[in-house]
C-alpha cells in the first residue's frame, strides 16, 4: 500500500528545467525527465487553445509566436512542459523548455533534443548545426591564425572546445540561432508536422536587461519573423520581465503578439482551479493509480480557491500543489481526509514552501495564537484558526462544520468582532488578513512599478536624453503664463531630428530679454554648434557610475564664446541630501542607491500620469473625488520636489566672477549665471531698454518731452535744462505730481541725469548707449546715406538689442533731430541741424511751387523759426507723398488708356466681314458696302495703333522720370488725351454696329435668292407672288443706290416682308402637294392592276433653292406619264392575247367591238403628253379596264371533275404571270 | 542696557525667490562674511534676481530675523543655522522654502523671550488666524485687526506696526511651499484643509517640536496645536499623519501611548539635527 502512494509523493510544486548544455550531455535522460513531468501535468483549456493556435499556424507554414505570462508561482514552466507534451503528441518535433544563458546554448540544446527525439534526422540535424555554428567560425579562425601566426587547426580546436563548453559567445549568435532554427524547421516539416520550440526562463536567456540583451533579443524575434519558416515559438514570460520589456523594448512584445496568441496565466488560476486540479488528480488518467477524492476535504479546496485569488498571501497554483502534496502525505500517514485544521496547522508550523512572500498568514497566525486571552478559550481559538484559512470570508456552512457548538461560536464571535474580525460578503474573516490598510495611490504605484521594471543602466541611459527633454527642460525653460510668457519654443521636432538642436526664445535674466537659445540634449558632445543664435546650451549625459563623478559646466570659446556645455552625471549614485519625500521610496530600489537616471525614469512616468490629469481639469473623464484630488496634488508636489532636487544634482559648476573667487552654483541658477556670462561676453555694451513692463509707454512720454520747446543741445543731452522740478516735470513729461515725476524719472534710467533740489533742479536728456552706437554706425556710412529701418534693426541686434528696442531708439533719435525718416520709411542721419533745416525749407518751397503749378494743391505750410526739423521733414514727406499719389493716379490713367486702346484694337481686329455675297438682286449693293467697310477697318486700326504707341511711350517715360515737371505736363495734356480716346472709341462703336448690320444682311441675301427661285417655279400657277417679290427688291435697291449706311440698318424690315412672301409660297405649295397625293391615291384605287411596278414620282417642288427641281405642272405630268406607262403595257398584252386567238367581248355592252375600243385607247395614248390631265387618265383607264375584263370573262371555267383534272402546270405558269385568277371553294 | 524693541512687521520684500537667491550666494561666501554691495555685484554677475533690487538691506534684515544670517565685520554671513541648512535640506529650493517656513513659525517659541514680539510671533499668529478662520477663509484686513488685538493682549500698549503688506510677507511663504498651505480667492485667504504635508515639512516641524523637549516630546494639546498651526490642518488629523510618517523614517519614533509621544532619534540632515538639538539651547540661553 505504501508503495502505491509513493507516486503521489512525486507531486512537485516546481518543475525543473534542464540547461542546454545538460541536454547535450545527456539527451536521453533529459527527454525522460520532461516526459515524466509532462505525465503529471494537465493542460487547461485556455492554454490548450493557445497551443492549438500556434500548432495550426506552423502547419500553415508560418512562423508563429505564442506567449504565456504570469507572476512567479503561476505555473509557467509546468504549462510550458505540458504544452511541449501536447505538441509532441500532436505529431510535431517539439523542444521542451530549456534553461539557457545565451542563444548558443539554446541552439546546442535544441540540436541535441531534436536528434534524440527523431533519430532518423539526427545526422542531418548535427550537420546543420555544424554548418551554421562551427563552420561559421571559419573566417574568424583564419583571421586569428594569421594574426597570431598559429596553425588554423589549433585555433579552430580552441574555438570549438570553448564553444562546446559555453565559454565562447558572439554577438552574431542570435542571427546564427535564427538561421539554424529556420533550417531545422524545414527539416522538421519534411519529417513531422513542424517544429515547436518552448522558451522558458527568458530572463536567464537575456541576462540583465541591458542594451546588448535587448538588441540580441530584437534580432532573434525580428529574424524569425523575416525567415518565414514553419517554426512555432512559445514564450513563457515572467510578468515582471514582460512589464520591463513593455516599458523599454515594447516593439519586441508588439511583434511577438502580432504573430500569435498570448495568454495571462492569472486568468486561468481562479478560485475554481484547486477543485479542477484535484478532480484531475484524484481521477487521474495518467500513469498513477487514482487517489481517493476524500483524501482532501472540500473545505480545503474552497480555502485554496480563496488563497489563489490573493497573490499577497499565497503563490497561486504553486501553493495549491504544495498543499496537495502535503495532503497526500497526510492521507498516507493517517488514512484520514486532510481538512481545515490540518491546513491551518501546517501553515502555522511553516510546512509549506510556497505560501506567499513573507509568509504573511503564518506570521498572523503566530501573533494571534500567542495571545493568551485567545488561547484560554477553545471557542476563540477554533474560530480564529478556522478563519485563518478563509481570507475572503468563511462560508457559514463550513464554519458550522468546523465548530459544531453554535453557542460557543457566537460567543467567540461577539468577543472578537471589530478588533479581530470583519464581516465580508462571503462570511466572517480575520481583519488582519484583509488588504493592507494604507492603499497606494495611483502615482505611488506608478513609482513602484517604474523602479521594479528598470532595465540595465546602458538601456536606461540611451533613453535619458528623451526623458530630460520631457521632464527637465519644461522646468528649465518654463512657458510662463499668457499674460507673462517666459520661454517659447521656436523650432519644431523636425528641426531637432535633422540638427539635434531645439531653439527657444526667452530669457533667464531680464537684463537680456528675448534671447534666442539653441538647446540639445545628447549622450556625447555635439560636433556642430549653431552660430545663428545668442546662446547655445548642450546637456551631455555622462554615463560614468563612479560615485565621485561631479557634474561639469563650462563656457566654450566657440561662436564668440556663446556655447555652454553642461555634463550631467546621470548614473552617479545619490546618497546625500535626498529629500525625505523621495527617500521613503528607496525601498523600491534597494540595495541600489538612487541615481539621477532612475529618478528621471520615475519622473517621466509620473509626468505622463499627473500631466494628463492636471493638464485637463475640464475633462469629464478625469473628474476626481476630493481625496483623489488631494493625492494628485501631493503627487504634483512630490514631482516638484524631486525635479528641484535632481536638477541641482545634475547641473553643477562654478562661475568665474572677476571681482571675487569663483562661485559654485547648481541647478537652474547655474544655467542662469552661465547664460548671463555669455550675454555679458557677447553684448558687452548692451543696456536693455525693457526695464519695466510698460517701457514703451514710458519712452513715448519721453519723446513727447524731446519735442517740447528745447534747443538742439538740450534735446541731444549736451546741455542741461534748468527749471524748478515741478515745472520741469509738467512741461516736459506732463507729470502733475512731483512724486509721480520722480518715479517716472527713475524708470527712464539711462535716458536722464538729474541734479539739484526741487527749486534749483537741472535735468539732462542723455543719450542711451544704443543711440550712440547707431549714430556712430551712420557716421561710418559714405555720404550719410539713408538705410532701411531693417538694416538698423539687424545692426543693433548684433549689439544685443531686440527689434522693439531698436524701433524705440530710432524714434527717440528722430525726436532728438539726429535722424530723419524719409517718406519711404528709410532713415537718414542729420549731420548738421541748420544745414538740414535750410535744405528742407528749400525742398518744401520747390515742392510747393511744383504742386501749385500742377494744380494738385494750393496748401502752403507756415514755417517759422520754431518749426522743428522733424516737423519740416514730416511736411516735406507729406508733400512728397502727395506728389507720389498724383504720379500714381496719372500713371493709372495712362495704364487705363492703354488698356482701353488694346481692347479697341482687339474689337476692330476681331470683326469679320463677309468675303462674298451669293448672287441676288441686292448682292451687288452689299458687295460695295462691304468693300467700304473693309477700308474703314484698316484706317481705324492704323489710328488705334498709332495712339497706343504714343500712350505707351508716355508710360515708359513715367517709370523713371516721373517728377513734378512730368506731372505738370501730364496734367495739361490730360483733356486732350481723353478727347482723342473718346473719339476713337466712338469710331470703333460705329464700325462695330455697321459690321453687325452688314452681317445680318448676309443671311437675308441667301434667303432672297432662294425665294426668287421658288417664285420662278410657281409663277405659271401663281404669278402675283413673283410681282410682290419684285416690288420688295426694287424698293430696297433704290434705298441702297441713294444711301450706303442707313439702309443697312433696315434689315429687319426687309426680313419681315421677305418672310411674308415666303409664307405665301409655302402655303401654295402645300395645297398642290395635297392635290397630287389625292390624285395618286385615286389612281391606285381605280387602276391598281394597270399601274407599273416602279415607284410613282413625288411632288418635288419643295426644295426652293434648287433650280433643277420641277415646277408644279411638271410634277403632275410626271405622275400621269407614269400611269400611262402602265396603261400601255396592259394594252400591248391585251393585243397580244387577242392576236393569239383569245376571245374578247364587251362585258357591259356587247355592241362595242374590240377594234373600236383599241382605236379609242390608242388615240388617247398616242396624243401629246403635255396635255394630260387627271380626267384623261381616268377616262383611258376605264377603257383599258374594259378591254382587260373582256378577256377575263371568256376564260372563266370550273374544274370539279376529279377524273378530268386541268393542266396544272399551265395554270401555274399563267397564275405566275398574273394572267389568270384562281378561285378555290369547298365542294358541296 | 537698551531693551529690545517689539518688531511685528513681516517684510513682504523677503520673497521666497529672492530669499533663495540670496541664500545661495551667501552659502558660497567665506565665513567672515561679505558686504551687501559685493553681494549685489555678484548677483549682477550671475544674473540673480537680487540684481533687480537697488539695495539688499530689507531682505538681509529679514534673513537675520529668521536666524539664517548674522552680521560680521565684513558685512553678513550665514549663521550656524544657515550653514547647516545649506548642507542639508536647503540645498534645493523647495527644501529652503520649507525650512524658512519652519524657522519663521518656530523662532519666537525657540527664543523663549515671550515678552518681546518678533516677526516670528506675527508669522505664527497669522498662521493661527488662518487656521481658526476655517473653510470660510479670512481677508488680510481681518488678520491685521485680529493680530493687533492679540498683540495688545500679549504685549500691552505698544506700537504695533503690522499691515496688509505684512500679511503678504507671510502668505508669500505659505503659497510657495511644495504643497501650498493657503490659496487666495479674491481677497480671502483659505487654508488648504485637504492638504497632507510633505515629508520634509513634517520632519522639520516635528524636529522643531522635539527641540522644545530636548529631543522627546509629549503630544499634549498645546504641542498638537503648535504642529497643527504649522501645517494649517486640524489637530484631529495629526496622529494618523505622524503614525504614517514615522513608520517610514528612522529619524523619529512615534510612541503610541496616552498621550502619544515622539522621540527624535537623530538625523543625517544637519539642519534637522540643528533644529532638534541646538534650538533648545537658544531657549535655554535666553531663559538663563
Amino acid at each position: 500500500m505504501e508503495e502505491k502512494y509513493e507516486e503521489h509523493l512525486q507531486i512537485l510544486p516546481i518543475a525543473d528545467t534542464v540547461s542546454g548544455f545538460g541536454a547535450r550531455e545527456n539527451s536521453k535522460y533529459t527527454l525522460e525527465h520532461y516526459n515524466r513531468l509532462a505525465n503529471q501535468f494537465w493542460l487547461s483549456s485556455k492554454v490548450s487553445d493557445v497551443a492549438d493556435n500556434v500548432l495550426s499556424g506552423v502547419q500553415g507554414g508560418h512562423t508563429t509566436w505564442g506567449s504565456l505570462s504570469g507572476p512567479y508561482g503561476f505555473g509557467k514552466t509546468a504549462s510550458a512542459i505540458a504544452l511541449w507534451g501536447h505538441a509532441r503528441d500532436s505529431g510535431f518535433l517539439a523542444i521542451p523548455p530549456l534553461s539557457c544563458t545565451n542563444f548558443s546554448e539554446l541552439a546546442i540544446g535544441i540540436a541535441s533534443l531534436a536528434g534524440v527525439q527523431k533519430p532518423q534526422i539526427k545526422r542531418q540535424v548535427d550537420k546543420l548545426f555544424r554548418d551554421v555554428f562551427t563552420e561559421g567560425l571559419k573566417p574568424m579562425v583564419q583571421a586569428d591564425a594569421k594574426r597570431y601566426d598559429v596553425p588554423s587547426q589549433k585555433v579552430r580546436k580552441i574555438y570549438q572546445d570553448k564553444f562546446s563548453a559555453g565559454q565562447f559567445t558572439l554577438n552574431s549568435h542570435p542571427h546564427r540561432t535564427v538561421e539554424f532554427l529556420s533550417k531545422l524547421a524545414e527539416l522538421a516539416a519534411e519529417n513531422t508536422k513542424g517544429l515547436i520550440i518552448i522558451l522558458d526562463e527568458l530572463q536567464q536567456l537575456l541576462g540583465p536587461l541591458d542594451a546588448r540583451a535587448i538588441v540580441q533579443f530584437r534580432e532573434f524575434v525580428w529574424g524569425l519573423r523575416t525567415e518565414r519558416s514553419s517554426c512555432g515559438i512559445i514564450l513563457a514570460l515572467d510578468s515582471l520581465l514582460e512589464a520591463r520589456l513593455a516599458r523599454w523594448a515594447s516593439d519586441i512584445l508588439h511583434r511577438i503578439r502580432e504573430s500569435g496568441p498570448s495568454l495571462q496565466l492569472t486568468e486561468i488560476y481562479t478560485r475554481d482551479f484547486p477543485e479542477w486540479l484535484w478532480n484531475k488528480f484524484s481521477s487521474n488518467g495518467k500513469q498513477t493509480s487514482p487517489l481517493p477524492s476524500s483524501a482532501l476535504s472540500e473545505n480545503v479546496l474552497t480555502s485554496l480557491g480563496q488563497f489563489v485569488e490573493r497573490p499577497d498571501l499565497a503563490n497561486g497554483p504553486r501553493t495549491v500543489v504544495d498543499v496537495f502534496s502535503r495532503s497526500v502525505i497526510h492521507y498516507q500517514e493517517t488514512k484520514s481526509s486532510y481538512d481545515i485544521p490540518d491546513l491551518v496547522d501546517d501553515i502555522h508550523q511553516g510546512r509549506f514552501r510556497y505560501f506567499g512572500e513573507g509568509a504573511v498568514v503564518q506570521s498572523i497566525l503566530t501573533q494571534i495564537l500567542s495571545d493568551e486571552w485567545i488561547l484560554e478559550d477553545e471557542g476563540r481559538k477554533s474560530l480564529v484558526t478556522t478563519l485563518a484559512a478563509f481570507p475572503q470570508g468563511c462560508p457559514k456552512q463550513i464554519l458550522q462544520n468546523q465548530i459544531s457548538d453554535k453557542t460557543q461560536t457566537e460567543k467567540a464571535r461577539s468577543e472578537l468582532f471589530a478588533p479581530l474580525l470583519v464581516e465580508l460578503s462571503e462570511g466572517l474573516a480575520l481583519e488582519r488578513l484583509q488588504q493592507v490598510r494604507r492603499t497606494h495611490t495611483n502615482w505611488e504605484q506608478i513609482l513602484s512599478r517604474c523602479w521594479e521594471r528598470l532595465p540595465s543602466f546602458d538601456a536606461l541611459a540611451a533613453q535619458t536624453p528623451n526623458m530630460i527633454l520631457r521632464v527637465l527642460i519644461p522646468k528649465l525653460f518654463p512657458k510662463g503664463t499668457p499674460a507673462k510668457p517666459i520661454w517659447e519654443r521656436t523650432s519644431d521636432e523636425s528641426n531637432a531630428v535633422l540638427t539635434g538642436w531645439y531653439t527657444f526664445r526667452g530669457t533667464f535674466n531680464e537684463d537680456y530679454p528675448q534671447r534666442e537659445i539653441a538647446l540639445c540634449v545628447t549622450d556625447k558632445e555635439p560636433e556642430f554648434w549653431p552660430d545663428d543664435v545668442d546662446v547655445s546650451v548642450a546637456f551631455v549625459c555622462d554615463t560614468s557610475t563612479v560615485p565621485d563623478t561631479t557634474p561639469k559646466s563650462e563656457l566654450l570659446d566657440k561662436n564668440e564664446g556663446s556655447c555652454i556645455l553642461m555634463r550631467l552625471p546621470i548614473l552617479k549614485p545619490l546618497v546625500d541630501r535626498i529629500p525625505a519625500d523621495l527617500q521613503r521610496y528607496e525601498k523600491y530600489i534597494q540595495p541600489e542607491p538612487f541615481r539621477p537616471v532612475m529618478i528621471l525614469a520615475a519622473l517621466h512616468d509620473l509626468e505622463a500620469f499627473l500631466g494628463n490629469l492636471i493638464g485637463n481639469p475640464d475633462d469629464n473623464d478625469t473628474v476626481l473625488l476630493p481625496e483623489e484630488q488631494v493625492e494628485m496634488e501631493k503627487g504634483k508636489a512630490f514631482t516638484g520636489i524631486v525635479i528641484d532636487f535632481v536638477l541641482r544634482e545634475l547641473l553643477n559648476g562654478t562661475v568665474d566672477i572677476e571681482t571675487t573667487a569663483p562661485i559654485s552654483l547648481r541647478g537652474p541658477e547655474l544655467l542662469r549665471a552661465l547664460f548671463t556670462q555669455v550675454c555679458h561676453r557677447r553684448f558687452p555694451q548692451y543696456q536693455t531698454l525693457t526695464t519695466t513692463s510698460r517701457w514703451q509707454e514710458v519712452l513715448s512720454d519721453y519723446r513727447k518731452g524731446l519735442k517740447s520747446r528745447l534747443t538742439l543741445a538740450q534735446r541731444t543731452g549736451q546741455e542741461e535744462i534748468i527749471m524748478p522740478k515741478a515745472k520741469m516735470y509738467e512741461t516736459l513729461f506732463g507729470q502733475m505730481s512731483t512724486a509721480a515725476g520722480d518715479s517716472f524719472i527713475k524708470k527712464l534710467d539711462l535716458f536722464v541725469e538729474t541734479k539739484g533740489t526741487s527749486k534749483s533742479f537741472s535735468l539732462r536728456l542723455t543719450m542711451h548707449p544704443a543711440e550712440h552706437i547707431l549714430i556712430n554706425y551712420f557716421k561710418g556710412l559714405s555720404n550719410y546715406q539713408s538705410i532701411p529701418l531693417d538694416t538698423a534693426v539687424e545692426f543693433l541686434r548684433h549689439q544685443g538689442y531686440i527689434e522693439a528696442e531698436t524701433r524705440e531708439i530710432v524714434k527717440i533719435l528722430i525726436a532728438r533731430e539726429c535722424l530723419s525718416r524719409n517718406s519711404d520709411g528709410s532713415i537718414r542721419f542729420i549731420p548738421n541741424a541748420e544745414i538740414e533745416r535750410n535744405r528742407l525749407l528749400d525742398k518744401i518751397a520747390e515742392m510747393n511751387n511744383g504742386l501749385n503749378r500742377s494744380k494738385v494743391t494750393r496748401d502752403v505750410i507756415s514755417v517759422n523759426e520754431n518749426t522743428s526739423i522733424t516737423e519740416l521733414q514730416e511736411h516735406l514727406n507729406q508733400l512728397q507723398t502727395r506728389l507720389e499719389t498724383t504720379v500714381e493716379r496719372q500713371i493709372k490713367d495712362l495704364e487705363d488708356s492703354v488698356h482701353s486702346l488694346q481692347n479697341l484694337i482687339g474689337t476692330v481686329t476681331a470683326a469679320v466681314l463677309p468675303m462674298e455675297w451669293p448672287g441676288s438682286d441686292l448682292s451687288t449693293h452689299l458687295t460695295g458696302i462691304t468693300t467700304n467697310l473693309r477700308k474703314t477697318q484698316g484706317n481705324l486700326l492704323r489710328s488705334l495703333h498709332l495712339e497706343l504707341k504714343r500712350f505707351k511711350e508716355k508710360l515708359d517715360f513715367s517709370e523713371n522720370s516721373a517728377d513734378i515737371e512730368w506731372v505738370i505736363t501730364q496734367e495739361n495734356k490730360r483733356m486732350s488725351f481723353s478727347n482723342k480716346l473718346q473719339k476713337l472709341q466712338e469710331r470703333v462703336t460705329t464700325f462695330e454696329s455697321r459690321t453687325k448690320a452688314l452681317i445680318s444682311w448676309h443671311m437675308l441675301n441667301s434667303q432672297l435668292r432662294s425665294i426668287d427661285v421658288l417664285c420662278a417655279k410657281i409663277s405659271d400657277a401663281e404669278p402675283t407672288l413673283r410681282q410682290t417679290l419684285n416690288q420688295l427688291v426694287t424698293e430696297f435697291k433704290e434705298k441702297f443706290a441713294t444711301d450706303s449706311w442707313d439702309p443697312l440698318f433696315t434689315s429687319d424690315e426687309f426680313s419681315d416682308r421677305l418672310r411674308s412672301v415666303q409664307s405665301d409660297i409655302q402655303g401654295l405649295l402645300y395645297g398642290y402637294n395635297q392635290v397630287f397625293n389625292k390624285e395618286l391615291a385615286e389612281i391606285r384605287n381605280q387602276f391598281n392592276s394597270l399601274l407599273p411596278s416602279t415607284s410613282p414620282p413625288t411632288f418635288d417642288v419643295s426644295v426652293a433653292d434648287n433650280p433643277k427641281t420641277d415646277s408644279i405642272h411638271e410634277s403632275f405630268q410626271k405622275l400621269y406619264q407614269w400611269v400611262f406607262e402602265g396603261f400601255r403595257t396592259v394594252v400591248t398584252e391585251c393585243q397580244e392575247l387577242k392576236n393569239s386567238g383569245a376571245n374578247w367581248r364587251d362585258p357591259k355592252n356587247k355592241r362595242l367591238s374590240w377594234n373600236k375600243l383599241v382605236t379609242e385607247i390608242e388615240a388617247i395614248l398616242l396624243s401629246d403628253e403635255a396635255t394630260l390631265s387627271f380626267k384623261i387618265v381616268q377616262n383611258i383607264g376605264q377603257k383599258i379596264l374594259l378591254m382587260q375584263r373582256g378577256f377575263t370573262e371568256i376564260h372563266f371555267c370550273l374544274f370539279d371533275d376529279p377524273n378530268n383534272p386541268p393542266n396544272f402546270e399551265e395554270l401555274k405558269r399563267l397564275f405566275n404571270e398574273g394572267k389568270i385568277q384562281i378561285q378555290v371553294t369547298r365542294k358541296t | 542696557m537698551k531693551s529690545k524693541a517689539h518688531v511685528f512687521h513681516t517684510k513682504h520684500d523677503f520673497k521666497p525667490e529672492l530669499g533663495w537667491a540670496a541664500f545661495q550666494i551667501l552659502s558660497e561666501t567665506p565665513l567672515n562674511g561679505i558686504s551687501p554691495s559685493n553681494l549685489l555685484t555678484i548677483s549682477k554677475a550671475i544674473g540673480s534676481p537680487l540684481a533687480q533690487l537697488s539695495n539688499l538691506t530689507k531682505i538681509l534684515a529679514s534673513m537675520q530675523e529668521v536666524g539664517l544670517i548674522e552680521k560680521t565685520q565684513e558685512g553678513v554671513a550665514l549663521s550656524k543655522a544657515g550653514r547647516t541648512l545649506a548642507k542639508g535640506i536647503g540645498s534645493y529650493e523647495t527644501g529652503f522654502h520649507a525650512a524658512v517656513h519652519c524657522l519663521y513659525a518656530w523662532k519666537w517659541i525657540w527664543d523663549g523671550d515671550h515678552k518681546i514680539a518678533s516677526p516670528s510671533w506675527s508669522y505664527r499668529e497669522v498662521l493661527r488666524q488662518i487656521l481658526y478662520a476655517g473653510s470660510v477663509g479670512i481677508d488680510s484686513d481681518e488678520i491685521v485687526l485680529r493680530l493687533v488685538s492679540v498683540a495688545e493682549e500679549d504685549f500691552g500698549n505698544v506700537k504695533i506696526s503690522f499691515s496688509r503688506s505684512s500679511v503678504s510677507g507671510v502668505t508669500a511663504w505659505l503659497e510657495n511651499q511644495a504643497l501650498p498651505l493657503v490659496k487666495k480667492e479674491g481677497k480671502r485667504i483659505h487654508c488648504q484643509n485637504s492638504a497632507i504635508p510633505m515629508a520634509d515639512a513634517i520632519r522639520l516641524h516635528l524636529a522643531a517640536l522635539c527641540s522644545l523637549g530636548e529631543g522627546e516630546i509629549v503630544l499634549d494639546n498645546e504641542k498638537m496645536q503648535l504642529l497643527a498651526e504649522s501645517f494649517l490642518i486640524q489637530t484631529d488629523r495629526l496622529i494618523g499623519l505622524l503614525e504614517d510618517f514615522t513608520r517610514d523614517t528612522d529619524e523619529f519614533l512615534f510612541i503610541s501611548s496616552v498621550p502619544h509621544r515622539v522621540v527624535f532619534n537623530g538625523s543625517e540632515d544637519p539642519f534637522i539635527e540643528w533644529i532638534a538639538k541646538e534650538t533648545s539651547k537658544l531657549n535655554k540661553e535666553v531663559s538663563e
